[in-house]
This record gives C-alpha cells, structure tokens and sequence, in this order.
C-alpha cells in the first residue's frame, strides 16, 4: 500500500464534517435553557487547548496514527491493548451516529420502513468509500462540506423572520451549574471526538499544519453548532427545545416564505446525512486502521467490510429505542467518552514527550 | 473470471431496478382520504371522545371545478384509536398532512382541558404543527365542519384561508397548535384561541371566526368579545391591521383609522405598592373614512381626532386587560414572560404564585395614535347650496 495523502484543506473539511454531523440534528442536553450558547462558548474554550495536544502530538510523530503513537509509548503490548479500546471507541461512536441517523428515519420519513434498511444503504456507502482510501473521502468531504455550509446558511437567512429575540433574555437563567453540565456534554459531543481524528493523522503530510487544520476545524464547527442551536433556541423557544428529538428538523418545518416556501425540511435532513457519512465513514476507518495495526496486517482494506458489517449490526441492537439513545447522549456518554477523549490522550502526550526526548538524546549521544 | 465479474455487474444492476425504483411503503393518492380539518367533541350518549373529520372528496367529475368534502364521525377511547378505526368506515388511510384546522367543542375545551387531545397531534409523524386551532362556540365542534360553506367548497380550508387573512380584520388571535403548546409550556404566559361560530345568514348559514377563547393552564377559562379581542391585541402587540373606530365630540362614531402599524412595548417596574406594567403603543394610521360632512376640515381637527383616538384606545386596552386579570385571572399577554426577562430577580419569588401574582398587577397604558395620511382626498364632503 503507497502511502495516501491528503491536503490540510480536506483534513479540515473531514473536521467540520465529523463534528457537525450529529449535532446538527439531535441538539444539545438542554438543561441551560436559553443561555446554551454560553455552555457551547466555553466548551469550545475548553475543547481547543485539547485539540492543541492533538495536533502536538502529530508535530511529534510526524507521519504516525494514533495507534502507532501508542504502540509506540506504551510498548508493544500494553500499547496494543489501550489500541483496542480505541478501535472499540471508534466502532461504537460510527454505530452511535448511524444509530441516530436511523431513529430518525424511522420517526420522521420512513415510519413504516425497517430502521437497518436505511442504516445499511448508508454503512453499505462508507465501506466503499473506505475501501476506496483516505484520499477519497478527503476529497468528497472538501466537496460537501460547501454544499452543506451552503445549505444552512441558506436555512439560517430563511428562519430570520422567526427569530423571537426576546428568549434570550434572562441570561444565565438556570444558573452557572446547568451551563458548565451542558459546556461539558457539548464538549464531550461532539467537540472532543476530534480524538479519532488522531487515527488518521499518518496521512498529514505537513508537520506544521496539524495546528492550523485541528483549530480551525474545531473553530468553524463550533461556530456552525453556535448558530445551529441558537436558531432552534430563536425559533422554538428553550421550552418546547427539550421535548423535542430533532428540534432542527422541527424549526426548519417552520419556515414560511410566503406561503410559496413551505415544508423544506425533507430536504434540510440532506444535510444531516451527508456530514454524516463523512462521519462514520471516518469512524470506520480508524477501526479498520486499528484492526491492521494490532493485526499487523499489510493492509487495512481487508477487513473494512467485516467493520463496516459489525458496526451496522450494532448500531441496531445498542439501544432499545429513541429514548434510551437519547439518555445515553446526554447523560452516560460524557463520562464513557472522558477516558477516550482526554485522559488517554493525556497520558499519551506526557508519554511521548519524554519518548521523544529520550530518543533525541540517544541520537545526540550516538 | 472477467465474464463472472461482467455478469454480477450486470445482475447488480437489474436488482437495483427493482430495489430503487419505489419507495418501500409507497401509497398511491386515491388510497388515501385527505383529511381538511378535524373536530373533537364529547359524546352525549356516553362522554366518549366524538371526532369528526372532514375529507376532501376527490372523486369529482370533469365539470366540477372544485373538489367535494365528506365528514365522518366517530366515538373513541383516544384520538389516535378513533383515527385508525375511521379506516373501517373510509376503508383507507386518512392522511394527515394537508390537515388545516382543529376545532375543539367549548364543552371540551372547559371541562376536560385541550392536552388530551393536542399531544396525539404534535407528537405523531404524520401530522403537521401548523394547523389553526379553533373553539366552537356552537354547542358542537362538528357542527361547523357540516356547514356549507360561502366561498370554498371546503369548510376547513376557508377557515384557514380566514386565518392568513386575519391580519385585516384584527378581531381574533392567530393560533397555530405548535404556538398555542408554547404557551402552556411557558411559564408566565397562557394560551388564546380564537372563537367560531355559526352565522345565520338569511337562508344560508357560514362559519364566522370572531373573538377570543381565554385558556388557564389547559382549561378554557372564559371568552372575549370582537372588540376586546382587538384590545387584545394591541396589548400583546400582536396587531397587524384592521380599523379603529372613533368618535366625534357628540360620542357618535364618524372616523374609521386603519392600522397601518403598531408597536407595543411594555415594561415592568418595580415600585413600593408591587409591579407595575407600562404598556407604551404607538400606532400609524390612516385616516379612510368621516361620516360627517364637517368632521374634518384643518388641520386642528385630525390632531383633535388623534387625540380621541388615543383617549379611546387606553380605556379599553386597560378594559380588556382588568377583565382578563379579575375575571380569568389568565396571564394571556405574556406579562409573566416579560418580568422573567427583564426582572428575573423578582421573578424568581413569584414564580410559583404566578396566577395570584398577577391578579395584583398594576398597570399604565400610553398610547400614541398618527394619522399619516387621509387617503385620497383632504377634507369632508361639503354639502353645497
């Protein structure tokens, strides 16, 4: 296997897609109320010093995923076993998000249509655009991350005479604790999950540039999710917001121009669904990635299918239903992602540093 | 091998001609009733759930120009038994989402309160939040979905299409459901509907959509008049059109204003004696009617018609809001919301004693009334010699 590359553009691209994805849909933990986009603030504060020790570790290792940063670090067998947790983290959040993607639609366009016909056409699409490569999805996810920036921009002017201002009066009405737990939920979901970003970090060609491409990865989406949210919270009122599934499904419904514009919101979910098969696309592919590097396989590509298959079924049998999902988004799945998202990666930068280090000096001893 | 490989493709191919050609649960229209609007009622016989739907008949022949309707009644347990069981008198599905209006019977509406029968609506797929909400003031909801109606072959659409119209008249609220469960899920703000009735023309009888059904919680509580419902308006700064009567000097009305525009702002104060509300309005009007041939002849007279205008419009907008405070005690203007934003220091000790609370409100109404132009000509029609 010649080794692919993709431009810091694409990477950024793959970013943005990768984080708004879900969050486009499902909307945050709604305990802030009106004054969410204090907690998205300071999550997005949070999330970029985190991203910074993503993107040192890449300075670092030029060139060398995730998985052999670890291998790497920790050794060979201890490496590989915090590599499995890993790929298990990665094939979980791929089934997550097809999870989400067929909850909704199962509940709102195809009600009567088994939820694993659409989350298989959809898993079927990522195992071969993984199997095509990284190359492939780079250059598709700089392609449509326009397209869907386009769209919301689009939806956002076009929900402009909805916009009830007033509900954003009283700031911080719910106290400063509901704003830090929700900053934390938006922090885990979906800003930290730039984690498996790491998995394909071996494809970067330019040292310096993991910086720049994390940051304003992370930056762009963030302000994207801000809007995003603020525009349902505007239309819809933090009331209604929290009894809702889709709230940007149900805000999008709104829209009235004219009585000529009416009912887009079949064609808002394009949006959602094609960030999100950038999205576990991704997230298969750092499995597959991750399988081949504890395996020791010569490639990763022999195995996509069986990821692809596996992540499809789980995601059908991982929840009951909508309501346990959404309980586990916003209650269990910040505290089961921590360990994933910043105490590993932590430990693997305070690591590394001191690997790096050590190797320098031998080489300045030799 | 490549002959193999051909042949997969090809088969490939032919199988998603069958799989992607139709949708999985495709449904030709004429299996589907549409429905127009629906009516809840409560059964006499036995307190059930009474729905009635209206459904467009699409049958139709070649001369016919407009589409027929058809309503069906039915009793029930709950909303969504009842519509799946009036397939057992339409035999086909009724479709939901050209649904226009909802008309809930008085009766309901006061005893058994709206919830029951809205949550089914918004919570299930195949309806739309955006159809109007209505109140019978007739003794049945689905009296109104049997009349013939004026202009539409089709009741339900000509109540929707005297909603978007509504902005002309100003004589009742605009409600569509998702607006009216956003109000009973505010705190500090309840829900309004408008009010139909039944209009004895001549020989004929139409629908009439006129004045205000007050809602506390869930339960209608008490209803307001054409006139007050204007009122209504004003305080809520919900108006968008219609026409401003005013008298002359005798007290005999003579002048019609129509509302270009309007902005309300209200405030609250803090004082000793409690909260006071400042309700500040500022309307732009055009002068288009004077039923006297010296009402308005300088100058001095439109200011002398403004400033009745305003007089006039602060004594019944605090008319309409002591009713509403002492009678309903049913913070329909949102008065509630509005301290919650710009005092929520205060707020948060009356939260939870709202209704009380705001049974002591005081309040002061400024009004500012402009007359912009006088439409095309500048003075009365003198009467010569």
């Amino acid at each position: 296997m010649s080794k692919e590359t993709i431009t810091g553009g694409q990477y950024t691209s793959i970013t943005i897609m990768f984080m708004i994805s879900s969050s486009l849909f499902m909307g945050g933990a709604g305990l802030s109320g009106n004054s969410i986009w204090v907690s998205l603030l300071l999550a997005i504060t949070m999330a970029v010093p985190l991203v910074c020790i993503y993107a040192r570790l890449h300075a670092l290792f030029p060139g060398k995923n995730i998985f052999d940063m670890l291998i790497a670090v920790f050794g060979k067998v201890a490496g590989r076993v915090v590599a499995c947790s890993y790929i298990w983290y990665s094939l979980h959040l791929g089934a997550l998000v097809l999870r989400n993607f067929g909850e909704f639609s199962k509940t709102v366009p195809l009600t009567a249509t088994p939820m694993i016909v659409p989350m298989l056409c959809i898993g079927l699409l990522c195992v071969w655009a993984v199997r095509a490569g990284i190359e492939v999805i780079g250059r598709s996810a700089k392609f449509l991350v326009l397209f869907v920036l386009f769209e919301l921009f689009i939806i956002q002017i076009f929900s402009l005479p909805l916009f009830e201002y007033h509900h954003l009066l009283p700031l911080l009405d719910n106290g400063w604790n509901a704003v830090l737990s929700d900053a934390m939920s938006s922090f885990s979901f979906p800003l930290a999950e730039t984690v498996l970003l790491l998995g394909a970090f071996h494809s970067l060609p330019d040292r310096a540039s993991a910086y720049r491409v994390m940051l304003s990865g992370v930056l762009i989406s963030g302000g994207v999710i801000i809007l995003v949210y603020l525009r349902n919270m505007l239309v819809l009122g933090p009331e209604i917001i929290t009894s809702l599934y889709f709230p940007s499904y149900v805000a999008t419904s709104r829209i009235n121009i004219g009585d000529f514009l009416t009912r887009i919101e079949g064609s808002s979910a394009i949006a959602f669904v094609t960030a999100l098969v950038i999205k576990v696309s991704l997230c298969l592919y750092v499995a597959s990635i991750g399988i081949a590097k504890v395996f020791n396989l010569k490639s990763y590509r022999s195995v996509v299918l069986q990821m692809g298959l596996i992540m499809v079924y789980l995601s059908v049998f991982i929840f009951k239903d909508i309501m346990g999902m959404q309980y586990f988004a916003f209650h269990i799945y910040k505290v089961y992602a921590f360990p994933f998202q910043v105490i590993i990666p932590m430990i693997l930068w305070i690591g590394s540093e001191i690997v790096v280090r050590r190797n320098k000096n031998k080489t300045a001893v030799a | 091998m490549i002959q193999v490989k051909r042949l997969l493709q090809i088969l490939i191919v032919l199988f998603s001609l069958v799989a992607i050609s139709g949708c999985w649960n495709y449904v030709e229209v004429d299996d589907l009733s549409i429905v127009a609007g629906v009516a809840i009622d409560k059964n006499p016989a036995d307190g059930k759930l009474l729905l009635t739907v209206e459904l467009i008949d699409t049958k139709g022949g070649t001369k016919q120009t407009q589409a027929g309707y058809k309503t069906i009644s039915l009793t029930g347990d709950t909303m969504f038994e009842i519509v799946r069981n009036m397939i057992s008198m339409t035999g086909k599905k009724l479709f939901w989402s050209h649904a226009k209006v909802i008309i809930i019977s008085e009766e309901v509406a006061r005893s058994d309160g709206v919830i029951r029968f809205i949550d089914w609506y918004t919570r299930d797929t195949e309806t739309r939040a955006d159809v109007f909400i209505f109140v019978s003031k007739e003794k049945t909801a689905r009296e109104i979905l049997d009349l013939q109606s004026t202009m539409e072959s089709i009741t339900s659409f000509e109540l929707a299409q005297m909603m978007r119209d509504e902005k002309y008249v100003s004589s009742a609220p605009t409600v569509e459901i998702w607006d009216f469960i956003d109000k009973l899920e505010s705190r500090g703000k309840c829900a309004i509907a408008p009010l139909v009735y039944i209009h004895q023309n001549d020989t004929t009888s139409s629908e009439r959509v006129n004045g205000t059904a007050v809602f506390s919680k869930d339960r209608m509580v008490g209803t307001l008049s054409e006139e007050e419902s204007k009122y209504m308006l004003f305080a809520k700064n919900d108006i968008k059109g219609g026409v401003l009567p005013v008298n002359d000097e005798t007290g005999i009305p003579t002048f019609s204003l129509e509302i270009i525009s309007n902005e309300t702002k209200i405030k609250p104060l803090l004082t000793n004696e409690g909260i006071q509300i400042q309700i500040n309005t500022v309307t732009h009007t055009g002068l288009d009617e004077v039923m006297s041939s010296n009402g308005l002849s300088d100058f001095q007279s439109q200011k002398a018609i403004e400033q009745r205008a305003e007089e006039e419009l602060e004594k019944n907008i605090l008319k309409v809001i002591y009713k509403v405070q002492q009678e309903y005690r049913s913070d329909i203007f949102g008065f509630g919301e509005i301290i919650h934003e710009q005092l929520p220091k205060t707020w948060k000790e009356m939260d939870d004693t709202w209704e009380n609370e705001f049974s002591k409100l005081k309040f002061t109404v400024q009004s500012k009334v402009m007359i912009d132009n006088s439409a095309r000509t500048s003075r009365s029609i003198r009467i010569g010699d």
